[in-house]
């Protein structure tokens, strides 16, 4: 029997069935390995034959472009954790910049998303790295 | 009004720690007034507060006025293993089936 009219009856909320304590493990190199993607894959991109492409290249040029999206949201995903969950306002004395940092890496994550540009990648790239080096002398 | 007074809630789950019995994403009905009349027992699946959070999660020991409740799947489950017990006051209800 189908009880599924059961949930526009009753009041419905979400409930967890996850790790809902920090574990307090955070590391800027998924969001890294994330950026560098995004450059190959744009590298790649370029790569490609843009007169009479065969249908193999089509295929491979979806594949990457769509490759260069879901690395440059994982980045923007990573980078917002990090923001949100590990950094703190203690360790805006040592980084004062850092929301900025974070916010235009963030956005450079959407531009990546946006366009098939080696200097925008590059940026990310940077931008990420620079983070990293934050991150690694809070841990000091 | 009606969500404080019902006796019924459906909660839809997210995350993997009641695997495989409760997956992802499936509804399941609760019902509210489960402990008023009767105590909590072991292996009840019941929908706890932790925190802010709703937890949904198997009751493994009782202890007078608190729970020791787990994930069924362990590995992927943070419960009384590492926040400690949890006051009976803490149940929301009891799951009563999937929908």
């Amino acid at each position: 029997m189908n009880f599924k009219f059961l949930y526009k009856i009753f009041p419905h909320e979400i409930c967890y069935a996850h790790c809902d304590v920090p574990c307090g493990i955070y590391d800027p190199k998924p969001a890294q390995i994330a950026a560098a993607t995004v450059l190959k894959m744009v590298q790649k991109i370029k790569e490609l034959p843009t007169e009479n492409p065969s249908v193999n290249d089509r295929n491979s040029f979806v594949r990457m472009v769509l490759t260069k999206d879901v690395h440059a949201q994982k980045c923007k995903e990573e980078l917002l954790i990090l923001w949100t969950d590990y950094f703190k306002p203690e360790h805006l004395g040592r980084a004062p910049d850092m929301h900025e940092r974070f916010w235009n890496a963030a956005k450079l994550c959407s531009k990546n998303k946006q366009t098939v540009d080696e200097i925008s990648a590059q940026e990310l790239i940077r931008a990420v790295d620079e983070i990293a080096n934050i991150f690694s002398a809070s841990k000091i | 009004m009606f969500k404080k007074i019902s006796p019924f809630f459906v909660y839809q789950i997210s995350g993997n720690s009641m695997a495989p019995a409760f997956l992802n994403g499936e509804k399941v009905l609760v019902f509210v007034w489960a402990y008023i009349m009767f105590k909590p027992r072991i292996n009840d699946v019941v929908i706890c507060k932790f925190h802010k959070n709703k937890l949904i999660k198997r009751i493994q020991r009782i202890d007078q006025n608190e729970i020791f409740v787990i994930g069924d799947n362990k590995k992927e489950s943070t419960d009384s293993r590492s926040f400690g017990y949890l006051s009976t006051k803490n149940i929301l209800g009891k799951v009563i089936f999937k929908i």
